[in-house]
């Protein structure tokens, strides 16, 4: 009935066209017909379909009309060394207009589209055909581009992209054979019984890099995907829903057997890099098959270098692999059953690369097993994240850590607030690090067991410094004395962030400029820093040093004076830190949407600051969905000459 | 400071320090090529693809940025930042659509890969969270896409996600 009704519609349409046109033109309809009899079927929209008729007609023709205003005249192709065809247009065309040089230049097309986000970039794609070849090729660069496929039971077709998609494998195959298609090679797989993708991998097992397989309520036919995937770099597998032990042998008859001397060995992945397989941590799952499935891919992926996100309860197999280096990363998060597993990774004294320590009750067994892990790591370690380190005891660990980059000092209920055991927050210890995040308070007086440490001999040093430190982040409560602790302890910051930092009143005035680092280079610094919705602050005063006052009649008068600063400022202001380059100032709070909140930047600020300081860059982030974003939106209207306003979704 | 005098299409010529021309690759090469010593003040070179008003802009740029350190090497896989035009830029560029693609076109032609840089970031600013349809008008493109075409294209965005 619908096709009907279209082939009605389009006879319909020829009919007009054939009064337009001369007689003579009466033949091509006949081809017309012919040609899109095909696409009656299709989902295409009768738009669409007329759209073609037009197009084939007018092409047929030789009368192809301008439908859009300035575009091309004619076109050439320029073949590249790969093969790639490029519309190139004329140099008489050309010089016309700079905007349509510009577009057509695919040099430069290239180059901006190289600024755009993933969305973007593809929505160009559209736009015609040249920036669609760019498009593509910048696309394919970035590797970034994931399909995701469904294997329902309950549906006869896999579907893709979501699993009500209308677009079915077979649609995707078809499309893929073509030469512009959207470059992909990665790919996420929710099946229920992998059958119905057996054809996909069949064909274009050998493209796919990184392949995501979540769902997997069976595993009958995982080995036969592997094995197409020779060129496989990525794997992850989802095991937390496997609920089938049916046919597992024959999954295993697929891998190597050291039993029967290779004969069945069929999957082989020499190109897979990383490997990823993802447990519930209470898994029901028979933890003898876990450890069988992962020993097979271990022994299939004879240049694998790492096992990602690695979970506890797999070390066992591991270990008697005797492959202990796969291990990278470990969470220290000890429990009753899996504390034998870190113990016993630990004997094997592995190699890590990052190591988060998450313990609420210690007991001698847990703590010898942290010393044993920072040992045996303490030159591999790049990233550590740890609770104040005093819990390790008196014993003091000596090896320093050469190649820590990372230090993260997390907040947990542990009464001591001074680094591991005996560690110290000596340079010494830490002749790489590069950024610190302290997740506890910086404030007197814990502070100042944070940053002594005592060597030895009972002497104290204060001022030890760590001259390689260039990131610092607060995201807790810090005062004036933790302030100058950390600038003191090191002497060579480029970047501090201050999240959720309360600082108390005393330090909320404009003296936080002469407390920051003179060789401050970038700062992000969140609204409840100030607290500005609280009433007598005024974000003006704060960032120009200007007298409250002063400030408040310089808003009332509408001119605001350009260039040099009137006011003889009693106070420092933002400019004395003279190396800044870039200001990030995020509003999180519910309080600065509000309409009382008297903080907002205002074109004071503007004027007296940021134009004063004509490198710095202010960038403003806020939540644009927030439900009351229109007052804040109006509030930074006149800054918008001299600020960037951001997207930062807010949790509230 | 020795000068080096750049002549536009339209016969503007520019006295400019060497030191500032040579941020043009194009120049630099130009200079490298015939030899030109510090004392050859009334050489002159004509640049035929850019106008005196437009040279003008770029001199301009070129001075204010004279001093900048070399940008870093960056990743080429990934999406470039636009967040990041300082705020002297930002209103350099505040000109007319025309204006700003002349730039970028004398950016591309003389090689100076700064400004380029921050004039393709500008238009890519345009450009972000627009339609095709949208952006095609901005631009003035023509769209020359079969409707199978670009159903096809509509398609393949509609299943791709990010990784």
């Amino acid at each position: 009935m619908e096709q009907a009704k279209k082939r009605a519609r389009l006879s319909q349409e020829l009919d007009s066209l054939r009064n337009e046109h001369s007689e003579t033109l009466k033949f091509l309809e006949e081809t017309v017909m012919l040609r899109l009899v095909d696409h009656l079927a299709d989902a295409l929209p009768i738009d669409s379909l007329i759209k073609e008729v037009r197009y084939i007609f007018h092409q047929a023709n030789g009368t192809l009309e301008e439908e859009e205003p300035g575009c091309e005249v004619e076109e050439e192709f320029t073949i590249f060394e790969d093969g790639d065809k490029f519309p190139v247009k004329l140099e008489s065309w050309l010089i016309t207009s700079p905007v349509q040089s510009v577009m057509s230049n695919h040099v430069i097309v290239t180059e901006i589209l190289k600024y755009l986000p993933f969305k973007d970039l593809k929505s160009s794609r559209g736009v015609c055909r040249s920036w669609n070849w760019i498009g593509t090729k910048e696309l394919e660069a970035r590797n970034c581009c994931q399909i995701t496929l469904w294997d329902m039971a309950s549906d006869d077709n896999c579907r893709v992209g979501s699993r009500y998609s209308s677009t079915t494998l077979q649609d995707l195959l078809v499309v893929m054979a073509e030469s512009e298609t959207i470059p992909c090679s990665n790919f996420r797989v929710h099946s229920e019984s992998l059958s119905k993708m057996i054809p996909f991998f069949d064909s274009h097992g050998h493209d796919v890099r990184s392949l995501t397989m979540t769902r997997l309520d069976t595993i009958v036919n995982l080995g036969y995907v592997l094995k197409m995937c020779t060129n496989l770099e990525y794997l992850k597998l989802d095991l937390s829903e496997y609920l089938s032990e049916l046919n597992v042998e024959g999954f295993f008859k697929l891998f190597p057997d050291k039993n029967v001397g290779g004969r069945h060995c069929q999957v082989f992945l020499p190109s897979l890099l990383y490997l990823e397989v993802t447990l519930e941590d209470d898994s029901w799952i028979n933890p003898y098959v876990e450890g069988r499935i992962l020993t097979a891919l271990i022994h299939a992926s004879p240049n694998l270098v790492e096992l990602r996100n690695f979970k506890s309860n797999l070390i066992e197999s591991v270990v008697l692999l005797n492959r202990i280096n796969l291990i990278k990363t470990i969470h220290f998060k000890p429990s009753k059953e899996n504390l034998e597993s870190f113990v016993l990774l630990a004997n094997h004294q592995p190699l890590l690369e990052g190591l988060t320590f998450e313990c609420f009750r210690m007991s001698p067994a847990k703590i010898e097993t942290m010393r044993k892990l920072l040992e045996s790591s303490h030159r591999s370690l790049i990233s550590l994240r740890t609770d104040p380190l005093g819990v390790l005891g008196n014993d003091p660990i000596t090896n320093p850590f050469g190649n820590l980059q990372h230090l993260t000092i997390h907040h947990r209920n542990v009464s001591s607030s001074v680094l591991p055991g005996g560690i110290g927050f000596a340079s010494r210890m830490f002749p790489t690090l590069r950024s610190v995040r302290f997740e506890i308070r910086v404030k007197r007086p814990a502070v100042n067991n944070l940053f002594v440490f005592r060597a030895s001999n009972k002497e104290t040093f204060q001022t030890d410094q760590i001259p390689t430190v260039r990131v610092v982040e607060v995201l807790n409560e810090m005062d004036s004395h933790g302030l100058q602790l950390i600038v003191i302890k090191f002497p060579n910051i480029t970047k501090i962030t201050l999240k959720e930092t309360y600082l108390p009143v005393k330090l909320t005035g404009s003296r936080i400029w002469e407390l920051l680092p003179s060789k401050l280079q970038s700062l992000e610094i969140f609204d409840s820093t100030f607290q500005f919705h609280i009433e007598e602050k005024n974000f003006d005063c704060i960032f120009t040093g200007i007298p409250l006052a002063v400030c408040k009649n310089l808003l009332r008068e509408q001119n605001v004076p350009n260039g040099s600063n009137p006011v003889k400022r009693t106070k420092s202001w933002i400019g004395q830190l003279t190396h800044l380059r870039k200001l990030r100032f995020i509003l999180h709070q519910e309080e600065s949407y509000m309409n009382y909140a008297d903080w907002a930047l205002s074109s004071v600020t503007a004027a007296h600051g940021f134009t004063l300081m004509e490198r710095l860059q202010v960038v403003i982030g806020y939540d644009l969905q927030h439900r009351m974003k229109t007052v804040l939106q109006k509030k930074l209207e006149p800054l918008e000459p001299f600020v960037i306003i951001q997207h930062v979704p807010t949790s509230f | 400071m020795p000068v080096v005098r750049l002549q536009s299409v339209d016969g503007e010529v520019f006295p400019v320090d060497v030191e500032i021309a040579r941020m043009s690759f194009a120049i630099r090469n130009m200079l490298d090529d015939l030899g030109v010593q510090d004392n050859d003040a009334e050489e002159v070179i004509p640049l035929p693809n850019v106008t005196g008003p437009i040279l003008r802009k770029v001199i301009e740029w070129c001075t204010h940025h004279k001093d900048d350190p070399p940008p870093p090497e960056e990743d080429d896989t990934r999406e470039k930042r636009t967040d990041d035009i300082p705020a002297w830029d930002q209103e350099f560029l505040r000109v007319d659509q025309a204006v700003l693609f002349d730039i970028i076109l004398a950016a591309n032609y003389l090689d100076i890969k700064g400004l380029l840089d921050v004039t393709c970031k500008t238009v890519a600013n345009m450009i972000k969270g627009k339609t095709p349809e949208e952006i095609r008008k901005l631009f003035n493109i023509k769209n020359d896409f079969t409707p199978a075409e670009e159903e096809q294209i509509r398609k393949e965005n509609e299943w791709c996600e990010e990784k």
